[in-house]
């Protein structure tokens, strides 16, 4: 006597006992084009994964943690300078006489500002070749 | 081949070769889950890129309680869905309402049958995945094309097994519904042709 199978058992089937599906698949309709889709399915055009998808992504990371170290470069020199003023503030107010002694210093002002200008000037462009390099490459 | 393990130890060392082989390990998983979701080539290339770096970023918390591969088809899965979502396209996709599917699937049946008749099963079956809700394509994916296994697919999705087991019941159904339907129209439009032929 033909047994009458419901959708959801011939899908069960397929899953527990392949070899019992494909027999059903011979004498039953449903069975047989169940057949024919789960044999097409695995068969279809999957995307395809770009080749430089691991690079791309390698590359993304090295730019993602170099601007990472950036920021934490920025925010300790930050961090420097706010201690160096606070270090100085501290000894005017602790000891004003200090204040007297920088005034020698007066004539030279000109001088070590325009060199840390330099300094940083040259700390900037030597950054942005660093940076394009990056993102050339 | 390496051991998960090893490779995460290496990984969190610091060693960008063992994260390269790790990327390329699960590249094809999840370009397919991705692909499956939104179904347009720029949005996969940059949402997998996103995946492999969320990857990088949450590799130290995780914890072994799945296979890494199962693990980062999640990320991949939840990523693509929550880019559909901020983009609104879930919503308008119909995705929710299987009616619309089901018009979608008549209409494609429906074609002219010369038409049909020229199309390979794979074609029209391809066709119908692409019209099939995003929960539906991407778990029958999973299954037929990636083997995956229930409890996998229920990993990846955070979908209850039962539910996983539905979906994956009535897109089979569907599919196998449309097959039924082409190959009725494909052997009435032969008949028609053999008729005609014989006619003239």
């Amino acid at each position: 006597m033909n047994k009458k199978w419901t959708e959801q058992a011939l899908q069960e089937l397929y899953e527990t006992d392949r070899a019992a599906f494909e027999k059903l698949a011979s004498e039953n309709e449903d069975a047989r084009f169940y057949q024919l889709l789960f044999t097409t399915l695995p068969q279809l055009e999957t995307a395809e994964v770009p080749a430089t998808l691991a690079e791309s992504v390698l590359n993304r990371l090295e730019v993602k943690e170099a601007k990472s170290n950036r920021r934490q470069a920025i925010g300790l020199a930050l961090l420097l300078g706010l201690l160096v003023l606070a270090g100085l503030g501290l000894v005017l107010a602790l000891a004003p006489q200090v204040l007297v002694a920088l005034g020698g210093l007066t004539p030279y002002l000109a001088l070590m500002g325009s060199s840390v200008v330099v300094f940083f000037g040259i700390e900037w462009l030597d950054q942005r070749v660093v940076w394009r390099q990056w993102e050339e490459g | 081949m390496v051991d998960d393990a090893t490779l995460i130890r290496r990984v969190l060392a610091g060693d960008r070769h063992a994260f390269q082989w790790l990327i390329r390990a699960n590249e094809r998983l999840v370009y397919s889950v991705v692909w499956k979701i939104v179904q347009n080539k720029q949005d996969t290339e940059d949402i997998c890129q996103d995946v492999f770096l969320k990857v990088y970023q949450k590799l130290p918390t995780f914890k072994f309680e799945s296979q890494l591969s199962t693990w980062i088809a999640r990320i991949a899965y939840n990523e693509a869905l929550g880019k559909l979502r901020k983009r609104d396209i879930l919503a308008q996709a119909a995705d929710a309402d299987e009616e619309h599917f089901q018009e979608r699937f008549v209409e494609l049946a429906a074609t002219p049958a010369e038409e049909l008749e020229a199309r390979e099963t794979k074609e029209v079956l391809q066709r119908a995945i692409e019209q099939l809700p995003v929960h539906y394509r991407t778990l029958l994916t999973m299954y037929h094309l990636e083997e995956l296994s229930y409890d996998e697919m229920t990993e990846v999705s955070g979908l209850p097994l039962g539910t996983v087991k539905n979906y994956l019941y009535r897109a089979r159904h569907l599919l196998k519904e449309l097959l039924q339907k082409n190959h009725a129209l494909t052997e009435r439009y032969g008949k028609r042709t053999e008729a005609n032929q014989a006619r003239s």
